[in-house]
């Protein structure tokens, strides 16, 4: 059945016409599309700050939850630490009064050797400045004017460890430690620093500088978003 | 050079219309309307509800002018668009349906001429039952195929056929009373 004379006649007639619209035809038009223009943009945008909203909120709270892990293995590790440290520090007092007493016990003052002869240069002096003063006196009196040089020497022994700034005192210890062969549980050094402690002190205050800034940038975007929904209303 | 340059000049009219540039839009609309409100009166009578569904169809083609692929005319993607808002409108809002029915009569329009005006054309497929005058448009008029026809109204190619055959029939009828009417055997 394809189409007739009558049939292409009629195509053909119909295909020439034209029928104009109506003047307000285009305005109809056109207000129909700018409403549609109006609209999307505006979804889009509200769109676009929710999500942006809503990751940072998740960014955030796993960022916290993250620190929170870190912060209760931090604490646990200081506990130890702490634990540690007096244990240390009280091993090192006790090796200490050890080796301050050695020459008190054994008369032998092996850890003020680089200064000991120093002191027993001085204390020779003193020694021999009473021997001196005491010679023209009676020879009973020499043991006790020997046993007072020796109380002498410790005491002075004594007010030299006292004076022996910090550094020096590590030294001596040290070399102490080498002489005698006894280990000190120090490894580190002879000033025990516990590193650890240490990176947690500054790990924290880093933590607090960086947390501040990120709930700085959440409450600058959610005032952010805040306006644009309060702008977005009045219009 | 001519040819092409128009060409290019359409391409970049689409291109701006689809930027909702409203003077390109204005520039399509301007040109192709009037063609575009024919067609639509073709399948709806009253001329004012025809250019409602127009003005739908032209929206339609302005939001989707960025699916155009340049492959067929652009004319030709307009038609097809507004041909499917009146499908759509007289199958949703006047509720056209076909009856099934696949028996079709041999039509005798061979031989049968017009010297009609288009309106007297227009007024005699008015005349036709919304589903004749929907498949005799489609056939007739815009050369679609019985398949595609199937298609597009979602019925199956005998009722096609049957409806244009039932078309044809009715049309013959009106013709040969106006006819009569003219040469004043009546």
């Amino acid at each position: 059945m394809e189409p007739n004379k009558l049939e292409k006649e009629i195509r053909e007639k119909l295909n020439k016409r034209e029928i104009g619209p109506g003047e307000m035809a285009w305005d109809r038009l056109d207000a129909m599309l700018t409403v549609s223009e109006k609209k999307k943009p505006k979804s889009r945008v509200w769109l676009y700050i929710a999500a942006s909203f809503l990751g940072l909120l998740l960014a955030v709270t796993l960022f916290l939850k993250q620190e929170a892990r870190t912060d209760s293995t931090i604490i646990n590790e200081d506990e130890n630490a702490v634990v540690a440290a007096p244990q240390n520090k009280n091993e090192q007092k006790t090796a200490i009064e050890n080796e301050i007493a050695l020459p008190v016990t054994t008369g032998h003052v092996r850890i003020h050797k680089p200064a000991s002869n120093n002191a027993v240069a001085v204390q020779t002096s003193n020694i021999q400045q009473p021997e001196n003063n005491k010679q023209p006196e009676n020879a009973g009196t020499i043991k006790p004017t020997v046993q007072k040089q020796v109380t002498n020497m410790l005491a002075v022994s004594e007010q030299e460890i006292a004076n022996i700034p910090p550094e020096q005192e590590a030294e001596i210890l040290l070399m102490a430690k080498m002489d005698n062969n006894e280990g000190l549980s120090i490894k580190t050094g002879p000033v025990k620093v516990n590193p650890n402690a240490l990176l947690n002190e500054v790990e924290g205050e880093l933590n607090d500088n960086f947390r501040s800034k990120v709930w700085q940038t959440v409450t600058k975007n959610y005032n952010a978003v805040k306006s644009s929904v309060v702008n977005r209303n009045i219009e | 050079m001519k040819v092409i340059t128009l060409h290019q000049e359409e391409k970049d009219i689409i291109r701006q219309a689809a930027e909702n540039n409203r003077h390109a839009q204005q520039k399509i609309y301007s040109k192709h309307s009037p063609r575009m409100l024919s067609i639509c009166r073709q399948y709806i009578k009253d001329l004012q509800l025809a250019e409602d569904i127009m003005i739908t169809a032209f929206f339609k083609v302005f939001t989707n002018l960025n699916n155009f692929e340049h492959k067929g005319s652009f004319e030709g993607w307009i038609r097809r668009i507004m041909i499917n808002e009146c499908i759509s409108y007289l199958r949703v809002q006047k509720k056209v349906s076909f009856m099934e029915d696949e028996s079709y009569i041999e039509d005798t329009f061979n031989n049968v001429e017009s010297h009609f005006s288009v309106d007297v054309i227009q007024s005699l497929i008015d005349s036709l039952p919304d589903g004749y005058k929907m498949v005799f448009n489609l056939y007739v008029i815009e050369g679609y195929k019985h398949q595609e026809i199937a298609i597009m109204l979602g019925i199956t190619e005998g009722t096609s056929k049957s409806q244009l055959s039932h078309a044809r029939k009715v049309l013959q009828e009106q013709i040969t009373k106006l006819k009569n009417y003219s040469n004043g055997t009546e």
